[in-house]
C-alpha cells in the first residue's frame, strides 16, 4: 500500500542524500511515504506549546526556505502578536515554486506529503490555527493527488485543524507570499502594490503563518529531533540539512545535505560538471558563480554570502563547458521579461530592454555601449517593483556579467565564443514562434527596418541590419509585422529560424 | 426631406463632374510621394517611412476616388457596367474610354498586391513579381492622363501644362532613380 498514489510527475527528479537523509529518509525505498511508513520512520510528533515551538525555532535559527529567508520565529512571534480571541490564525504551506529550476518543495509535498503536514500541524497546534491551507501551482504532476490523500489518511487517525488544498495557475512571481495570499483568496496570483505582512492579514485577512514546504518540513523533523540531535549536522550558525535542487549534466536531482557542504560535494552528488564556464546559485533571481568560487564554496547562508551570493530556494545549476553562456543568459532573462507579471511600469519596460540587449550581444549584435546600457537598465530595475522579481533579474544579470566577462569580450570582439546555446538551463514556454528573417540577396542598407523596430533591428557600420536569432517577444509583433511591410527591398519576412526548416 | 434630397443631389453631382478629376490628382500624388519615397540620397530613412505613409493614404485616396468616378459615370449612363472593367467597349470616345478603363484594372491590380505586399516576401510570391506588378503604375498613370485629358470635357489650358510639368517631373525622377540603382547597385545582381 505503499505507492497508491499513481506515480506521474511532472519530472521526476532523483533523490540523493550527503550523509544521513533527514527530509528525505525513506525515499531510496520508497516512491511515496504513507502515514505508517512514515510515523514508523519519523516516531510520533509532539506537541509544543506556542513558547517551546518560538524557542526551538529561534535556538535552531530556522529560516524560510522558499528564498527570503526569513527567521520562521519572528514568524510565529508576529502570528501571535496580531492573533486576538475570535480570530484564530491561518497556517499556508507554499508550494507555488515558481523557479523553474526548482523542484524539492513539489518532490516534497508528493513523496513526503506527512512530513510537510506535520510541520503545519505542529504549527497549527501551537498557534490555535482554524485552518491550513496547501497553495500548490498547477501543474503540479502528482503533488495535489499526494497531498490530498495524505490529508484523508490523517483525518482517520488525529483531529487536525480543516486542511484545504488551493491549486493556482503556475506563475514566477506567484510564489510571492502576497501574490499567493491572493491566489487563496480568490484575487489574481500576483504580488500586490502595498506590502501587508500576512501575519497582519492574510487568508481572509486572517493573521496568517506563510511558509515554504520544506520550512515546515524542516520544524517536524526538528521538534522530534530536538535541537542537540537536530544540530548534530550542519554549521554551528546554520544547523540541519539543506534541500538543493541541482541541475547539470546528468539531469535534475533532489539533494539534501548538511549546511556548510562543499559545492563540489553537491554537485558530485548529482553527478553535475564542475568544469563549466559558471555554477547559477539560488536559481534565476540568484548569482553566478565563477568556477574558482564555485570550486571552494561552502553551501550555506554564511558560505554564499561570502561569495555575495544567496542561496535563495536552493536552486543550484551547472551549465557544461559546451554550450555558450551568453546564449543560456539570454534564453533565462527573456523568460524572466515574459513572467513579469506587467503590473509595475520599471519591470515590465527593463526588462525586456535587459533581454533584448542580451539576446543581442549572445547572438553577435551587441556592442560595448549596448552592454554599458544592459548594466545600467540592470542596476535601475533594483528595488522598483512590488516583489522580488526586477531585484533577481539584476541580481542575475549582474553577475552573469562579471562571472562571463571573458565570453563577452569574445562575443564583441568575434560576434561568437565558438560554441552554441544547448538550452542547458531549464525555460518553461520557450516559445518557438516565427523570428525576423533577412534574405541577403536582397537587402540594400535602406535602414528603415532599424527605424521601425528599434528593439529588434540594430544597424551595423555599413548600414546592413542585425537581428537576433530568437522569437520575437510578443509585444513586439507588431513592430515586426511593420518592418516587413516598410522594407523597400521586400526583404525582411517573418517565419522559422533557418535551422526548423525540414 | 426635400433639402435633404437636394442636398445629396448636390453633392452627386459635384462629385459626378469632379470625381474623375480627384483620381487623376491623387494618383499623381501617389506617383510623385512613391518616387520620393524611394530615394535615399536626400531622405533620411525617417523621412522616408513619412513619405511612404503619405503614398499609402494617397493610394486609398486615389482608389476611392477611382471607384467614386467609376460608379457615377456608370449611374450617369454614360458607360456600361462592363465598361468599368473590359477596355474598348464603350460608346463615344471608344479609345480614350478604354485607356481609363485598362489604368483603373492596373490600378486595382496595383493596390490589391500593394495591401498584400507581405504576401511576397515568403512562400512561392517572389519580392521580385511585386516589384514587376507595382512599376505597372508608370504605364497606368500616363494611360490615366491621357484619358482624363481626352475622354472628357475639353481641359482648361492650365490643366493640361499641369500635367504635362508632372509627367516630366516623374520621367526625370524615375530616371534619375535608376540611374541612382545602378551606380550603387553590387556587381553581383
Amino acid at each position: 500500500m505503499e505507492d497508491r498514489i499513481p506515480a506521474k510527475p511532472l519530472s521526476t527528479p532523483r533523490v540523493r542524500a550527503v550523509g544521513q537523509p533527514r527530509l528525505t529518509a525513506g525515499l531510496d525505498k520508497n516512491h511515496r511515504i504513507a502515514l505508517p511508513r512514515h510515523l514508523a520512520l519519523h516516531g510520533p510528533l509532539p506537541g509544543l506549546p506556542p513558547g517551546a515551538l518560538v524557542a526551538l525555532a529561534r535556538a535552531a535559527d530556522q529560516r524560510g526556505r522558499g528564498g527570503a529567508a526569513f527567521p520562521f520565529a519572528r514568524k510565529l512571534l508576529a502570528v501571535l502578536a496580531s492573533t486576538r480571541p475570535g480570530r484564530p490564525p491561518v497556517i499556508l504551506v507554499n508550494v507555488m515554486e515558481g523557479e523553474p529550476g526548482s523542484e524539492k518543495d513539489r518532490m516534497l509535498t508528493t513523496r513526503v506529503p506527512h512530513l510537510v503536514l506535520d510541520g503545519a500541524e505542529l504549527a497549527a497546534t501551537a498557534l490555535g490555527a482554524c485552518e491550513i491551507v496547501i497553495g500548490l501551482a498547477e501543474p503540479s504532476g502528482a503533488a495535489i493527488g499526494s497531498v490530498e490523500a495524505a490529508i484523508k489518511e490523517r483525518h482517520h487517525s488525529r483531529h487536525l485543524p480543516r486542511t484545504r488544498v488551493v491549486s493556482l495557475p503556475r506563475r514566477f512571481v506567484s510564489g510571492e507570499s502576497g501574490a499567493l495570499v491572493r491566489g487563496v483568496n480568490g484575487e489574481p496570483p500576483l504580488p500586490p502594490g502595498r506590502k501587508r505582512h500576512a501575519s497582519d492579514g492574510g487568508v481572509g485577512g486572517r493573521p496568517t503563518l506563510l511558509s515554504n514546504a520544506e520550512t515546515f518540513a524542516q520544524l517536524a523533523v526538528l521538534a522530534r529531533l530536538g535541537l542537540d540531535a537536530y544540530s548534530a549536522v550542519g554549521t554551528a550558525s546554520e544547523p540541519g540539512t539543506i534541500l538543493l535542487t541541482v541541475g547539470g549534466a546528468a539531469g535534475t536531482f533532489v539533494v539534501e545535505a548538511p549546511a556548510g557542504t562543499p559545492l563540489a560535494t553537491i554537485l558530485g552528488a548529482a553527478r553535475a560538471v564542475t568544469t563549466g564556464p559558471g555554477v547559477l546559485v539560488g536559481g534565476y533571481h540568484g548569482t553566478w558563480l565563477s568556477p574558482e568560487v564555485a570550486r571552494t564554496l561552502e553551501v550555506s547562508r554564511a558560505g554564499l554570502a561570502r561569495a555575495r551570493g544567496m542561496l535563495g530556494a536552493g536552486v543550484i545549476l551547472a551549465i557544461p563547458a559546451a554550450t555558450c553562456p551568453l546564449g543560456e543568459m539570454a534564453r533565462v532573462v527573456r523568460y524572466l521579461a515574459r513572467e513579469s507579471s506587467g503590473q509595475c511600469g520599471p519591470c515590465w519596460r527593463g526588462l525586456p530592454k535587459i533581454a533584448q540587449a542580451v539576446t543581442q550581444l549572445a547572438s553577435g549584435a551587441g556592442d560595448r555601449p549596448s552592454v554599458d546600457r544592459m548594466r545600467q537598465s540592470a542596476a535601475w530595475v533594483r528595488g522598483r517593483g512590488a516583489c522580488g522579481h526586477p531585484d533577481g533579474t539584476s541580481r542575475f544579470v549582474l553577475s552573469a556579467l562579471e562571472v562571463f566577462a571573458d565570453d563577452i569580450e569574445a562575443h564583441l570582439a568575434n560576434g561568437t565564443c565558438g560554441r552554441g546555446t544547448l538550452g542547458a538551463l531549464p525555460v518553461p514556454d520557450e516559445d518557438t514562434g516565427p523570428r525576423l528573417l533577412v534574405d541577403w540577396t536582397r537587402c540594400d542598407r535602406h535602414g528603415l527596418c532599424g527605424k521601425v523596430a528599434p528593439e529588434l533591428v540594430t544597424l551595423d557600420h555599413d548600414g546592413y541590419p542585425i537581428i537576433a536569432d530568437s522569437p520575437i517577444p510578443a509585444r513586439l509583433k507588431r513592430e515586426a509585422h511593420r518592418a516587413v511591410l516598410r522594407c523597400p527591398s521586400l526583404a525582411l519576412r517573418l517565419g522559422p529560424p533557418p535551422h526548423q526548416i525540414a | 426631406m426635400e433639402s435633404l434630397r437636394a442636398a445629396i443631389a448636390a453633392i452627386l453631382s459635384f462629385l459626378t463632374f469632379y470625381g474623375g478629376v480627384f483620381a487623376l490628382v491623387a494618383s499623381t500624388a501617389t506617383v510623385g510621394i512613391g518616387l520620393v519615397a524611394s530615394d535615399r540620397v536626400i531622405m533620411r530613412p525617417e523621412l522616408r517611412l513619412a513619405a511612404q505613409a503619405v503614398h499609402r493614404a494617397l493610394a486609398v485616396a486615389t482608389i476611392v476616388f477611382l471607384i467614386t468616378h467609376i460608379a457615377l459615370e456608370t449611374a450617369a449612363g454614360r458607360v456600361r457596367p462592363v465598361d468599368s472593367v473590359v477596355p474598348f467597349l464603350a460608346p463615344g470616345r471608344t479609345f480614350y474610354i478604354g485607356l481609363g478603363t485598362l489604368a483603373s484594372d492596373f490600378i486595382i491590380v496595383i493596390a490589391v498586391t500593394g495591401f498584400a505586399r507581405a504576401r511576397f516576401t515568403h512562400g512561392r510570391l517572389k519580392p521580385r513579381v511585386w516589384r514587376a506588378i507595382h512599376a505597372v503604375a508608370y504605364l497606368a498613370w500616363p494611360l490615366a492622363i491621357i484619358h482624363g485629358l481626352l475622354a472628357g470635357r475639353q481641359p482648361k489650358p492650365y490643366v493640361t501644362w499641369s500635367y504635362g510639368i508632372c509627367v516630366i517631373a516623374v520621367v526625370v525622377a524615375l530616371l534619375t532613380r535608376l540611374a541612382a540603382g545602378a551606380y550603387t547597385r553590387r556587381a553581383t545582381r
